[in-house]
């Protein structure tokens, strides 16, 4: 199979390919020009000629009689054709009224060439045409009536023919080097452009093979190669977060259940150790299901967060009405906040559907206020509220609780984090899930807070198309 | 009540055996698809608990063949797996419930007695009524002794499903499920909140709504607790 072309191969042909389109039409164009206007100048001065001659006999016939006529035409003929240059081809003839030669001197001097029928006939006064005057050159013989017969005068007009002739040869042998060169020029530009990508190639390449920790050479020039390599960059930081994060979640999920598993494994050890009371392995019974429960919900956190990851299956999404979620999850929670003694109240809620799975928008939206209500503490008041923005829908858990440190609050959304991330969801995965979830409607969260004025969760949602039809 | 087994866990399936024959079941055992599909032809049984990854043909498949078989019995899966796709096509091909290991003992037991039992109130003129209890569905109140008191929405889907399942425990899990939904199943702990506003307004004196440790509730008459 043959190798395909580099992209500074393809360019230098597309651009000889419009090069030689461009100076096709634009020779053809001057060509045009240039023949025309040879051309006119060849007819202008046989029409001239023939117009001086034609007045001269029309006066002479005025005032002389025929003979004294032909005398003098006899004579004009010869000074004129003495008088003009020999390549000229000046021809001068006299014909009468049937077209017959009466007299003829210089080129039309040869055999005779018949007057246009049209003019014969008293159609037209003068003609204007090309004749063939025998031999390889070419004239142009301008004819018109006069008393008694016509006049007609000739010039040879090779010369001119033969400059339209050179002026296409020009264009015919330019247009072929114009053609190369620019290919060849466009050849070398296109490499030359393209350069950095070679670079950011080799790069891409060994950073695949072996560390993360290398970026793309930035050129620093600003064009679109650099803006390129700047995201390629961005890329890779993104994929260096993402696998440290990996690292540092499978890291801790091991922990957490290192742990529960460490203190399952004692309790069985000692309570074997030697014969005990029923009663004594019940209670050590109780507390391995108890051990096996903590383990059980970290590793259904864990789930959660991986299944939320993932994504959202299209086929699980629908229409949601935000409004009425955000009721639901309220009502959930009212009675827990009642007995922590805070409020929990909806502020104004004008919201957009979302296309969505409701579990999904259930567990985020429980997930942060189940936080507030955790960690507002007794007194404290989490509001509830949601207005259209960008789009879409702004959704505001905010409480006047303790707040959150700056240090806590960078780590808030991070798996396993201690502290505010952890809420009934349980090991500090709780935060880290609602963020998923909120990707994975093409939404975000952030959170504004100071330590002691209380703290503010923000989960934007994007609207849903409108072609999705009625809230489902 | 007999129940088929099908579990290729050899101590899970042992221990979950015992479990359900101390709790009054009769229960067969099989360690693979292929073997509880026969033991299902040949006998016939009241519940089918199936694990879904089993060797040979799996949960999925076994409850495909055993509905073409015209097997009508409830089938319950057992599955470490729980997206909620696998969750959807267990329940789709033909099973009646879904629990995901790890489960608690007793959360196994609240399922099976949901599904071997028939309800045992159902609804008369849209009303439920349990003694001197009477649930109005389409008007959300409840009366007590001629009393009337106005439940929220939830209140009443949550009394309803204590109701009808009077005298069978059940869990917070299910409770969560069948009247809030899976998005908030991570907060099943919230559902003792909501049941003592409950018994606050419909069972102040603690006849009707029992705690079982560990588990859930149920809704049985009783002596007064207090």
């Amino acid at each position: 199979m043959a190798r395909p072309l580099s992209i500074g191969a393809k360019l230098a042909l597309r651009y000889a390919a419009a090069m030689a389109v461009t100076t096709t039409v634009f020779g053809w164009v001057v060509y045009e020009q240039v023949a025309q206007r040879i051309n006119r100048e060849a007819a202008l001065l046989v029409e001239v000629s023939l117009r001086d001659l034609a007045e001269a006999y029309e006066s002479q016939s005025r005032e002389h009689p025929r003979e004294r006529v032909l005398e003098w035409m006899e004579e004009h003929a010869r000074i004129a054709l003495h008088r003009s240059e020999p390549d000229l081809g000046l021809g001068i003839e006299l014909l009468d009224a049937q077209g017959a030669r009466v007299l003829a001197a210089g080129s039309l001097a040869g055999d005779e060439v018949p007057l246009p029928r049209d003019l014969l006939e008293g159609r037209r006064e003068a003609s204007l045409r090309a004749v063939n005057l025998g031999g390889r050159r070419a004239h142009l013989a301008a004819a018109e009536a006069v008393p008694g017969g016509f006049v007609r005068v000739a010039i040879d007009t090779t010369r001119y023919a033969e400059n339209v002739e050179s002026v296409r040869r020009i264009f015919l042998f330019s247009l072929p080097i114009v053609v190369v060169m620019t290919a060849a020029a466009g050849w070398y530009l296109a490499s030359q452009s393209l350069k950095p990508i070679a670079a950011i190639n080799a790069t891409a390449r060994r950073i695949g093979g072996e560390t993360l920790r290398e970026t793309v050479p930035v050129t620093g020039s600003g064009d679109e190669l650099d803006a390129l390599a700047t995201t390629l960059n961005e890329m890779l930081g993104r994929i260096r977060e993402g696998v440290g994060r990996m690292q540092r979640f499978n890291a801790n999920a091991a922990h957490q259940l290192r742990t529960p598993l460490a203190a399952l494994r004692s309790e069985v050890d000692v309570t074997l150790e030697r014969p005990r009371t029923s009663d004594e392995y019940r209670d050590a019974l109780g507390d391995v299901r108890e051990t096996a429960d903590r383990m059980a919900e970290a590793v259904d956190a864990m789930l959660r967060l991986a299944r939320t990851e993932v994504g959202l299956d299209p086929e699980q999404r629908r229409v949601v009405d935000l409004t009425a979620l955000l009721e639901e999850v309220l009502e959930f929670f009212q009675p827990l906040a009642d007995e922590r003694g805070l409020a929990l109240v909806r502020g104004a809620c004008e919201t957009r559907p979302v296309l969505g799975e409701p579990t999904w928008l259930h567990q985020l939206f429980a997930n942060l206020v189940a936080n507030a209500v955790q960690y507002a503490g007794p007194g404290c008041r989490v509001e509830v509220s949601a207005s259209p923005q960008r789009g879409g829908t702004l959704v505001r858990v905010a409480d006047d609780g303790p707040g959150i440190d700056e240090e806590s609050r960078r780590a808030l959304f991070e798996r396993f984090a201690r502290g505010r991330g952890e809420s009934g969801a349980g090991f500090g995965l709780g935060l880290p899930i609602a963020r998923e979830i909120a990707r994975a409607h093409g939404g975000s969260i952030d959170v504004e807070s100071e330590a002691g004025s209380g703290a503010e969760f923000r989960v934007w949602l994007p609207e849903a198309p409108a072609a999705e039809g009625e809230i489902g | 009540m007999k129940i088929l087994y099908v579990e290729d866990d050899a101590t899970a399936q042992e221990y979950i055996g015992r479990g359900l024959r101390e709790n009054g079941y009769r229960v067969d055992v099989a360690s693979d698809g292929d073997a509880g599909f026969e033991l299902a032809l040949s006998d016939g049984y009241d519940l089918i608990i199936l694990d879904v990854m089993l060797p040979g043909r799996d949960g999925f498949e076994t409850v495909q063949a055993l509905r073409r078989a015209s097997i009508e019995a409830p089938v319950l899966f057992l599955s470490a797996r729980d997206a909620v796709s696998d969750r959807v096509r267990g329940l789709n091909l033909g099973g009646d419930d879904y629990l995901t290991k790890p489960f608690a003992f007793s959360e196994l037991l609240a399922r099976v007695q949901a599904l071997t039992r028939r309800h045992q109130v159902a609804p008369v003129e849209g009303k439920l009524r349990v003694g001197d209890l009477e649930l109005d569905l389409t008007r959300h109140s409840a009366s007590l002794g001629g009393r009337a008191v106005p439940l929220t929405g939830k209140e009443t889907s949550l009394l309803e499903y204590l109701m009808e399942r009077s005298g069978q425990v059940v869990s917070r899990a299910m409770i969560v499920d069948r009247v809030w939904g899976a998005g908030f199943d991570a907060y099943s702990n919230v559902i003792d909140v909501h049941i003592n506003r409950l018994r606050k307004k419909v069972d102040p004196e603690r006849k009707w709504i029992h705690t079982v440790k560990g588990v859930g509730y149920v809704f049985e008459e009783r002596a007064g607790e207090g």
